[in-house]
């Protein structure tokens, strides 16, 4: 009972991300957390991938250059302070995150403000980045699993349509020098931006260094800044589609659906139906096709945590003269789950799994950040997810077979396969 | 440095004992974690197996989550995620890892399972079959359907030959299929005793409880005995061939390596050579990059990159251009940075401590995770021979001095024959071979 009683204490004094206005456009949000001399801060503006007026102004280009002034000299200063400093871009939003050594506090602040601050770029730079980006995606496009998840989103959504950006040829066109800054400016300044901050500061020196940091923000957002996402293709005009890659000795095989968004009110029932299909080690898909046969060594179910529909699948593969076994038995796993659904004890340690995890995501400080900013970036309450569980925890075993009922009719799921068994 | 003696004094007390019967017990108790980490490391990899029996370490690995005397198969894995827990297992060429990570109190309860896998596994021919077809599944999925995975399979091959190093963890087909339940009843019973592994529990425990709770579950299993284990040499001690070229599916690009054989984590140098890898592999603005690609203009992408194993690793510099050069030339390109790394502002006391502070950030936010202590704890038991490595890493590497790390510099890569490994596409479009020598102007 020592650890119990260890494990509630720590859960209790784990520390959690405060969120506040620092202005009428800038949200601060802090977990303060003093076990260890490191601080992660992430700027994170809210335009991404799936903004059209993103990717008009060459978005990813401008948000890279942050970094990259002539001869690196910005880059060079981090490696002098040991700052770790990136920046990355998603569908919602653009980051820039660096994580230091608290007594290096006022070094990187000021190495922070040189990198948000006008400065010359090195457009060289960005292009072999971009032509060393584009042979990666080149051999990405000879790795199976990523052509079967290409497949999928590419068979939900339609051409244009940017859930397909994920797996499109990377962005090669650099906008002039002017353009780049001029979308840096308009990125830095857009209401709805947060500064995160993750480890050993306090509030007033968090907020002392938002000041430091941040431009004015400008009130307006620029026309075609949120994300704009067609419909999915309709389900009667979804096929299943098959891939040829030659030379493969296994078949790769998924059935797809478009996903549940999370703010659906059967999120929860989903959470539980999920994990029990293909969330473990022996959910009835692994089950099935793993230990029941040894059809392969993975099968599972994969989707994105998102308030859109995305791409729900459940997959596996096989060696290529068993394809027809496999097929056969993801088919018969998935018709078996929607007409008879789950136990109870599978809904119990569903229950167990989902609350067993609170621990996992309370780990570190810049783990406790990103959770904060993953929920704001969707636009979902702070702390949806793990009230997310609590109403999992909360629902009947009817609840949840009534919904697997109506989620996972097979008619609603189409059959993707990569493979060379048909050349 | 403030940080350095602040990480020092925050680090936890380290229990480590050895029972009678040989079990290796680490315990970190950290009342800041969230999570436990139980690690169970067996001393056994890919490279204790002999010819005729590649794979079978790793095969082994996915047999110990088979049943019991007492439970069934699955009893391990739906334990762990009942509770929310997570339970998996690595193979590499020293070692076969367990590792477990979930909420206490219910690490108490992976002792009692990672205990009873050690004394009562069964293994029967049924469960041999389907978990030899799983793991020929794996290799055809990492290895055979991989162009990568080939691919470093075939150069770990030919570079290693001869090497017990030398051949592909998962194995081959030919061998897998040629296990026997003799074969792999015999492999538990050599090494998977007592003697010949480590449990390491990190987390938010009571040290005392935990080490109680691991002489009650593990203290009556027998010791094993003698191991006989096979010599294993040091990395740079190999005879490695002057040069291998191989042909791979991979886009239309030529990418030439120079591979610089390094020393043993437990060599006197080891921490010098680790402080130069950091200072040589882990900046934003990488040296061999801004010599081959931004100065020079020879090629698309390049780097440097370290990897270490037990008995040695290496320091390998890379360079990917379009394939309208030589050999010979891409290799000459590569021998001029190495060249004119030497005096760089890479190799500076600047540099140096910059660096140092690197890996004492690295250090500190390793310290949030249960996992990596246990993995930083398991491994420099069996790479270095104490545990205690791994919390006065931060301390130990600060003290390097420029000397140590020039020393070390000159000693493995600048003074040394480097090992050539050339990779071409096995396909290159009619264009890239016309003009692809125009490339230089564009970069």
């Amino acid at each position: 009972m020592t650890t119990s009683l260890l494990l509630a204490l720590t859960l209790l004094a784990a520390p959690q991300a405060e969120m506040a206005p620092l202005d009428a456009a800038t949200a601060l949000v802090l977990v303060e957390d003093h076990r260890a001399p490191l601080v992660e801060v992430r700027l994170e503006v809210p335009v991404g991938r799936w903004s059209r007026w993103f990717r008009e102004q060459g978005g990813e280009a401008a948000w890279e250059a942050l970094l990259l002034d002539p001869d690196r000299a910005l880059l060079r200063r981090a490696d002098a302070l040991a700052v770790d400093v990136a920046t990355s871009v998603d569908s919602r939003a653009c980051t820039l995150r660096a994580t230091f050594l608290r007594e290096d506090l006022p070094a990187a602040t000021e190495l922070l403000r040189g990198i948000l601050a006008e400065h010359p770029l090195d457009r060289k730079e960005l292009k072999r980045r971009a032509r060393a980006r584009a042979l990666g995606w080149r051999l990405s496009m000879k790795d199976p699993s990523y052509l079967l998840e290409r497949a999928s989103a590419y068979l939900l959504f339609g051409e244009g349509d940017p859930r397909r950006l994920s797996y499109a040829p990377p962005w090669k066109d650099v906008p002039s020098d002017a353009g780049l800054r001029a979308v840096q400016e308009r990125m830095l300044a857009m209401p709805g931006r947060a500064l995160g901050v993750a480890g050993d500061l306090d509030r007033a020196a968090a907020e002392s260094l938002a000041h430091a940091l941040l431009p004015p923000a400008d009130g307006a957002r620029p026309q075609g800044a949120d994300p704009s996402l067609p419909a999915a293709v309709p389900l009667a005009e979804r096929k299943d589609v098959t891939e040829t890659l030659s030379g493969l000795t296994q078949v790769y095989l998924a059935d797809v659906r478009t996903s549940l968004p999370l703010q659906e009110a059967d999120a929860p029932a989903f959470a539980i139906a999920d994990h029990v299909l293909g969330g473990h080690f022996y959910a009835r898909l692994s089950t099935a096709l793993r230990h029941e046969g040894g059809e392969t060594y993975g099968a599972w179910t994969r989707s994105t945590r998102e308030t859109v529909e995305t791409v729900y699948a459940a997959s596996t593969f096989t060696r290529t003269d068993n394809a027809a076994v496999a097929e056969g038995k993801l088919s018969q796993v998935l018709r078996t789950f929607h007409e008879g659904g789950i136990t109870e004890e599978e809904r119990n340690a569903a229950v167990g799994y989902l609350r067993g995890r609170v621990p996992f995501t309370r780990q570190e400080p810049a783990q406790i950040l990103e959770r904060a900013l993953f929920e704001r970036r969707l636009g979902v309450p702070q702390g949806s997810l793990d009230a997310l569980v609590e109403r999992a925890g909360a629902l009947s075993l009817e609840e949840v077979n009534a919904f697997i009922r109506r989620f996972y009719d097979p008619a609603l799921f189409r059959r993707v396969e990569v493979g060379d068994r048909h050349q | 440095m403030i940080a350095a003696a602040l990480l020092l004094a925050a680090a936890p007390a380290l229990l480590d004992t050895t029972l009678e019967n040989g079990l290796r017990v680490t315990i970190l108790p950290d009342p800041g974690m969230t999570v436990v980490a139980t690690q169970v490391w067996y001393h056994v990899g890919s490279a204790d197996e002999d010819p005729g029996s590649r794979g079978l370490a790793h095969l082994f690995e996915h047999l110990m989550f088979g049943p019991t005397q007492t439970r069934e198969a699955r009893e391990y894995s739906a334990f762990h995620t009942g509770h929310g827990g997570e339970e998996n297992a690595f193979t590499d060429t020293d070692e076969t890892v367990y590792v477990s990570e979930i909420a206490p109190p219910h690490h108490l309860g992976v002792l009692v399972r990672e205990a009873d896998r050690m004394r009562h596994l069964v293994l029967d021919q049924a469960a041999l079959d389907n978990e030899r077809k799983i793991v020929i599944e794996e290799l055809r999925l990492r290895t055979e359907n991989d162009p990568l995975g080939r691919l470093f399979t075939a150069a770990q091959v030919a570079l290693l030959a001869g090497h017990p190093y030398g051949h592909e963890v998962a194995g081959t087909h030919e061998d897998l299929d040629a296990a026997s339940l003799s074969a792999v009843r015999a492999f538990y019973a050599r090494w998977y005793v007592p003697g010949n592994a480590q449990v390491v529990v990190v987390g938010p425990v009571d040290a005392e409880e935990t080490l109680a709770a691991i002489r009650r579950e593990f203290g009556s299993i027998s010791g094993g005995g003698s191991l006989d284990r096979r010599q294993i040499p040091a990395i740079p001690a190999h005879r490695f061939p002057a040069r291998v070229t191989l042909r791979e599916d991979i886009p239309p690009v030529d990418v030439a390596m120079l591979g610089f054989p390094l020393p043993p984590p437990d060599a006197p140098d080891a921490d010098a050579v680790e402080v130069l890898l950091e200072m040589l592999t882990a900046r934003q603005v990488d040296p061999v990059r801004e010599e081959l690609v931004v100065r020079r203009k020879r090629g698309i992408e390049a780097g440097a990159q370290g990897m270490v194993f037990r008995r040695g690793g290496a320091l390998v510099f890379y360079v990917a251009s379009l394939p309208y050069r030589r050999q010979e030339t891409a290799f000459r390109d590569l021998e001029d940075a190495r060249l004119a790394l030497d005096g760089g502002a890479w190799l500076s006391e600047e540099a140096l401590q910059a660096a140092q502070r690197s890996l004492l950030r690295k250090g500190a936010d390793r310290r949030y995770r249960a996992a990596q202590m246990a993995d930083a704890l398991g491994r420099d038991t069996w790479f270095r021979g104490d545990p205690a490595a791994a919390l006065d890493r931060e301390q130990r590497l600060s003290a390097v001095t420029l000397a140590d790390v020039r020393a070390a510099w000159e000693r493995w890569v600048l003074r040394r024959e480097p090992v050539r490994l050339y990779v071409e596409p096995k396909h290159v479009p009619w264009y890239i071979t016309a003009f692809g020598w125009l490339a230089p102007l564009f970069l």
